[in-house]
């Protein structure tokens, strides 16, 4: 049932007006900061106003203007739309905490310009979770990628100007070079870019056109990180925390897997899909993604950067679950950007909780840090279980429902190629914990080296080998910073967990969908 | 009967686990607490036995954790779960003052609950799913208990532990997703030959295979089992028995569930069926041999005591999965094989707790691991000598202890096997199974006879005797071996017969009739019973035993003589070896480097 509401506009005005405040308070961070949580609450609640009509069975509706014939700039909340804002919604308002407290303890400049381009790419990705057409999104994903980018070169460095060219440069590219052609074939072959229920593109064109408009949208949706467009992502980690946390493993990366997801079900449709092969085609390159990456992260000594990679392989996850094209499998996609939002993002607020306390970034340097900040690290720990899918964790849910949907699907690959990732989710997160509580901090003797680099199976390392001297002393005086940056960890920690015990509250939004 | 307890059985060492946050410093309340959490379980499961017997317990909660929790007792998953917690009970007993050694005793006790709890939890579970979360469960908690020294060989073993269950796992997992789709069921019961024949019997071998691979994980089958010599002797004492003595049985028990449940046919099935569930059992049967056999060579040339242990452990899996395999592969006569297995794991709990807690014991007074080492403690440690005396013969399968009821009725399992098909290969298996229990002889009373006798080097001449908690725990398990060796009867009755019952073995079948026939003459007491009907079988299991004894005691004899137990097996030739060098690659290849320079 569609029904007319000024509510989606609402939810996404509430943090373009709270920007504004942000500027004006510039010379005040208390009240600053205040006008940040004050708008990630209002914004929470306009979020959240609109869940017992959605989940009554309404699609809400709001239309701005027309900006060209039958392409409206308007909002649309359905189940999918509602699940990525409300995670948004909520991670927003914990980041704010956790940004506070990482900022000011590192001291960090130009704070208020951060501030306001949070709030901005806030707007942002609310307008495109709740976008009721292409077009719309199409704004929206842009704003997003031009608003990150003072973010991602927060440091001013030369290597953050580097880097942040390279995201520039992957994600304008591919959005300008590949999106929106498909975005305008879309309309020539269907009369309008809307999202409905069952996909407006008609069956009766030419096949090649129709393959064609689809591979342009996978490769011109930059933000969902498919190999080998995947680069500016772990590039993107030279930005503070909070926003690696925030925007690159919720709001940009999900926009991607959201805008995918858009595409399979509301343009192309299922049974379009099915009939033209492509879930196939997205599958494989799926899990090419999934498992390269997941190669990738267990290379990489920063932390930042294996979590980066994990948030490739896991985006694909939810572009998986699209592409089998069965209910449970989309369930289980859909599902993933909740599951792994809340996980992902507690890994990356450990990570800079870590950085905070020690000033350490690499995997090498971590042993023993769990006696030290033993509220971080069980933050870790729980995360770590639902990134590898271990019950009642979040992630166990999503995995179960995908790898149900792939055998639905006749897809016995995708079973093996998600038993496999998780295995080496598994041998890309555990050693972190586990070497955080069991080991010792590196002693760095040679003589202990020389013992323990046969019968290890974690040996000594590279980075610690090089701070020789530090002996047991490496960790001396650390703890755990300050309660802004503990708490919020912990607190998307919990409900990783906890989304595991519950996962009906999702299940709805996705039912309805399905109505 | 529906009821909540098999519920509180699992949920009560996890409220007892957060309960030791109170006080965590106070060693009184903490044991007080740990032993409470592990008695009450027991007495919970205890008091289940009558509405076990007259048809089983369900519950379910739909509304946790999402798919609910559902959780069913029959009588075999009650007398492994309460075993289980009875292993509990005596090893908590026991570690009051072996921990006293140790520090960090609120994590050991910690963990240990939460391990009770998921071990629990997978015994008692109602559906794969369920059972599923409580084995993860066990994946996790116990890493703190195997890592608990932290030191280089600690946290190696427990990586080994924690990669392979997290790969077994994930076979269990994808077993379980084609379980789900093909029967759209994941209950514990007959669903796999629901499978319709469209689908093939490719299907079935699929999810036997991984499911059996899944569970064998745990239970250290051949090629999943390297982790197990690393992993269990590097806990503390206790942790040790109860991972090698009750941990160990939540794989055979998935395994008994998959290939002696899952894929049972329901009356009038199609024969292909039948078919499908031999040649699980066939595969299973090798698999359980091969564990069997060549892990009694590992144990035979370990001189660490805890490690041959642990060799001996896998071994014993090894005759359970073959007990289970035999069942199977008797289709309707294989009551024999589940029997002999059920009775099996009850022993190899008991005697393998009780090894543990003895070798505990010495290690706990004289800090010395090594067989060889040691000597002469006859003078020293009487009790913990005759506990281990006690334990030893029962795992060597001498007549009048425990092990010999159910090797007996494995050996009756693998003759009727045998006989059923005439495969030249079940033969040999029979073979194999009697040097096994030779070799399992040879090995446990050598290390018997190198600690408690011969010369006593001078450093352990003022070693005192075991405290009385350790006593305790050693006493309660050599009196529990005592009592099932002479009263084997008493266990098949009670349990092992309605184990059987809802299993859909056809009760005229020879197999099942010969059970009890073999029940009566197992205890080999039965040859002083006037009326013995069949003597000549009594005999015969007295011959097979006498056969294996005599093999072992020669193999002992030389072996000690001529330094057979010394041969090392060259590094490239271990399992352990290249999974060790594989994960090192997996888990940090910056590392590479760093290896290059030392």
């Amino acid at each position: 049932m569609e029904v007319e509401s000024i509510k989606p506009l609402l939810a996404v005005l509430t943090p373009l007006i709270g920007s504004v405040f942000i500027l004006m308070a510039r010379k005040k961070p208390n009240l600053r900061e205040g006008a940040t949580l004050v708008t990630a609450f209002v914004m929470f609640f306009a979020v959240v106003s609109m869940v017992p009509d959605v989940l009554s069975g309404k699609t809400l509706h709001y239309t701005l203007f027309e900006f060209w014939p039958s392409v409206p700039i308007g909002f649309r909340v359905d189940g999918l739309g509602m699940v990525f804002g409300i995670v948004a919604a909520v991670t927003w308002i914990l980041t704010s905490f956790y940004s506070i407290g990482y900022m000011r303890s590192l001291d960090e400049h130009a704070q208020t310009r951060f501030f306001f381009c949070f709030a901005v790419t806030l707007f942002a990705t609310e307008g495109a979770a709740f976008s009721n057409n292409w077009f719309t999104l199409f704004i929206f994903y842009e704003l997003i990628t031009f608003f990150t980018y003072p973010l991602v070169t927060h440091h001013e460095s030369h290597e953050a100007w580097e880097k942040g060219n390279k995201y520039l440069a992957y994600l304008l590219g591919t959005s300008k070079v590949f999106l929106t052609p498909a975005i305008l074939g879309t309309y020539y072959y269907a009369g309008s870019v809307d999202f409905t229920a069952n996909g407006i593109m008609p069956q009766n064109v030419d096949q090649v056109m129709l393959i064609g408009i689809y591979i342009f949208y996978l490769a011109g949706i930059g933000k969902v990180a498919f190999m080998p467009l995947h680069s500016w992502l772990p590039a993107s980690m030279i930005a503070p925390t909070p926003v690696s946390a925030l925007l690159h493993a919720v709001a940009v990366v999900n926009t991607g897997a959201f805008c995918v997801l858009r595409v399979i079900i509301n343009i192309f449709g299922i049974d379009l899909m099915q009939q033209l092969d492509l879930g196939v085609i997205t599958a494989v390159i799926a899990c090419i993604t999934i498992i390269t990456a997941s190669i990738y992260a267990m290379k990489s000594n920063n932390l930042k950067e294996r979590i980066a990679y994990s948030t490739v392989s896991q985006l694909s996850y939810m572009v998986l679950g699209g592409a089998l094209l069965t209910p449970t499998g989309i369930r289980g996609g859909i599902m993933h950007i909740a599951m792994h939002a809340f996980a992902k993002i507690t890994l990356f607020f450990c990570a800079g909780s870590i950085y905070v306390a020690t000033k350490k970034t690499n995997v090498s340097e971590l042993n023993g840090i769990g006696r030290k900040m033993p509220w971080t690290m069980a933050a870790f720990a729980i995360a770590t279980l639902s990134m590898v899918g271990i019950p009642p964790a979040g992630g166990f849910v999503s995995k179960w429902y995908l790898m149900i949907g792939s055998t639905e699907a006749k897809e016995f690959w995708t079973l093996i190629v998600l038993a496999t990732s998780a295995l080496l989710n598994a041998f890309y997160f555990v050693p972190i914990v586990m070497n955080g509580f069991f080991r010792d901090a590196q002693d760095e003797d040679a003589e202990t080296t020389l013992e323990n680099a046969r019968p290890v199976l974690i040996p000594q390392s590279v980075g610690a080998a090089a701070s020789k001297g530090g002996s047991g002393r490496a960790l001396a005086g650390i703890r755990e910073p300050s309660l802004f940056v503990v708490v919020p960890l912990c607190i998307t920690a919990v409900v990783s967990f906890v989304l595991g015990m519950y996962p009906e509250f999702l299940l709805e939004f996705i039912g309805v969908m399905f109505q | 009967m529906e009821s909540s307890l098999p519920l509180w059985a699992a949920l009560i060492p996890i409220l007892g686990a957060f309960a030791l946050l109170l006080k965590k410093n106070s060693d009184s309340f903490r044991n007080a607490i740990v032993i409470g959490a592990s008695v009450l379980p027991f007495l919970l499961l205890l008091s289940l036995y009558g509405s076990v017997i007259n048809g089983g317990v369900h519950y379910a909660i739909s509304w946790l954790p999402g798919f609910g929790l559902s959780f069913k007792v029959d009588a075999a998953g009650l007398l492994i779960a309460l075993i289980t917690s009875f292993l509990w009970i005596l090893c908590s007993i026991y570690s009051i003052t072996y921990m006293t050694h140790e520090d960090k005793r609120f994590r050991y006790d910690f963990f240990s609950l939460l391990t009770l709890a998921s071990n629990l939890g997978v015994l008692l579970a109602g559906d794969f799913l369920t059972l599923f979360i409580f084995f993860e469960g066990l994946l996790i908690f116990p890493y703190p208990l195997i890592a608990h020294k932290e030191d280089a060989p600690a946290v190696k073993g427990a990586n080994l532990y924690l990669y392979v269950g997290v790969a077994t796992s994930l076979l269990l997992l994808s077993g379980m997703v084609l379980l789900k789709t093909y029967t759209g069921s994941l209950e514990i019961s007959a669903i796999a030959p629901d499978i319709a024949a469209s689908m093939g019997t490719a299907v079935k071998f699929q999810i036997a295979i991984l499911m059996i691979a899944g569970f064998g994980g745990k239970a250290g089958l051949f090629f999943e089992h390297f982790w197990l010599p690393e992993a269990h002797p590097v806990a503390p004492t206790p942790a040790s028995a109860l991972l090698s003595a009750a941990m160990i049985k939540a794989g055979a028990y998935g395994i008994f569930r998959v290939v002696n449940l899952l894929f049972v046919p329901q009356a009038g099935a199609a024969a292909e069926d039948w078919l499908t569930l031999g040649n699980i059992g066939y595969w299973t049967i090798i698999i359980g041999t091969i564990t069997m056999f060549f892990a009694v060579i590992s144990a035979l040339i370990s001189s660490n005591s805890k490690r041959m242990l642990a060799f001996h452990s896998i071994s014993q899996m090894g005759y359970i999965v073959m007990g289970i395999g035999c069942a199977a592969y008797l289709g309707k006569d294989g009551a024999m094989g589940v029997a002999g297995a059920l009775y099996h794991i009850v022993n190899h709990a008991l005697f393998k707790a009780a090894l543990f807690l003895g070798v505990g014991a010495v290690y706990f007074r004289t800090n010395q691991l090594d067989m060889y080492k040691l000597g002469g403690l006859m003078k020293n440690m009487p009790v913990t000598a005759i506990c281990l005396f006690i334990a030893v013969c029962g795992i060597s399968g001498v007549p009048l202890f425990n092990g010999f009821a159910s090797k007996t009725i494995l050996h009756h399992a693998i003759i009727e096997s045998y006989e059923h098909g005439h495969d030249m290969t079940l033969w040999l298996v029979e073979k194999i199974f009697i040097v096994t229990a030779a070799g399992t002889f040879a090995s446990n009373f050598k290390m018997f006879y190198l600690i408690f006798r011969g010369n006593r080097p001078k450093e352990f001449e003022q070693v005192e005797p075991a405290p009385l908690p350790m006593k305790i725990g050693m006493v309660g398990f050599a009196v529990a071996i005592l009592f099932l060796g002479l009263f084997p009867n008493w266990l098949l009755e009670t349990a092992i017969g309605p184990a059987l019952a809802p299993l859909g073995f056809d009760p005229s079948s020879h197999a099942y009739q010969l059970l009890y026939n073999v029940q009566t003459q197992v205890s080999g007491l039965a040859i002083l019973y006037p009326g013995a009907e069949s003597f000549s079988v009594v005999l015969h299991n007295l011959f097979s035993s006498v056969v294996a004894l005599g093999l072992g005691g020669g193999l002992m004899y030389g072996g000690l003589k001529y330094h057979w137990f010394h041969i090392t097996i060259p590094k490239f030739a271990t399992f352990d070896f290249y999974a060790t060098k594989m994960l090192r690659r997996l888990l940090n290849p910056w590392s590479l480097a760093s290896d290059k320079r030392v």
